[in-house]
């Protein structure tokens, strides 16, 4: 009688040792997924920002040449404009 | 507009359907499209994603790619990097000489792709892809066709 009840426990236990097991491997993907997320959403969020950094170099690029030739027509130098 | 929407007189057939974009073949053409489907591509899935698509062309003997970007919203200078450098300057072996793209309507991200084509013109000024015909469509049916 006994016998059969340490054989339901051992049964029991290793059921359950299984089932952290399973619980944990879940854990593990779930996070390593949601580290390659992470880490995608910051290659998007540098790609963003760098994006965003050119456009404004170039639009003070653009500015500074627009100034640049208002001073000559200002000045009538209609020559230095090409 | 996407090929979702836009009125094609050709056939596609999807071949590959990756998690950011989807790889057809044009029926009766020896012409691929590459259609991102989310609005940014990671470098490293962007780079599986073209390896991917060269075995694709290689077994198909496609000499033209279309790559239909309209949905990406983030320009990435590395990945455009990569394609210029490496994936074209390898798939010019495999006979792919013509590539069509089509663009996002938004101006920072076209300014991006023309600042960045750039400066892969100046540092990279002996690179096969100068050889290749290179064109920019509105449209996926004017792509494929012209």
């Amino acid at each position: 009688m006994a016998d059969k009840a340490i054989e339901t426990l051992k049964k029991e236990l290793e059921q359950s040792k299984e089932e952290v097991r399973s619980l944990r491997n879940n854990y593990e993907n779930q996070v390593a997924e949601l580290r390659e997320e992470i880490g995608y959403l910051k290659e998007q969020l540098y790609a963003q920002q760098s994006m965003l950094q050119t456009a404004i170099s170039h639009a003070d690029k653009i500015s500074k040449e627009l100034k640049g030739i208002k001073k000559k027509v200002d000045k009538g130098d209609f020559q230095g404009i090409h | 507009m996407t090929t979702d929407t836009e009125q094609l007189s050709s056939s596609l057939k999807e071949v590959y359907a990756h998690k950011h974009a989807k790889v057809s073949l044009v029926e009766g053409k020896p012409v691929a499209v590459i259609e991102a489907t989310s609005n940014y591509i990671p470098i490293e899935e962007f780079q599986d994603l073209f390896n991917k698509a060269g075995e694709i062309i290689k077994e198909n003997g496609v000499t033209k790619l279309v790559f239909d970007k309209r949905k990406l919203t983030v320009f990435h200078q590395p990945s455009m990097e990569w394609y210029f450098t490496d994936w074209k300057e390898h798939m010019f072996d495999a006979g792919l000489k013509t590539h069509r793209k089509i663009l996002p309507n938004n101006t920072v991200f076209q300014e991006s792709v023309r600042i960045g084509r750039e400066k892969i013109d100046d540092e990279n000024p002996n690179l096969r892809y100068h050889k290749m015909d290179i064109q920019y469509k509105n449209t996926l049916q004017e792509a494929i066709d012209q």
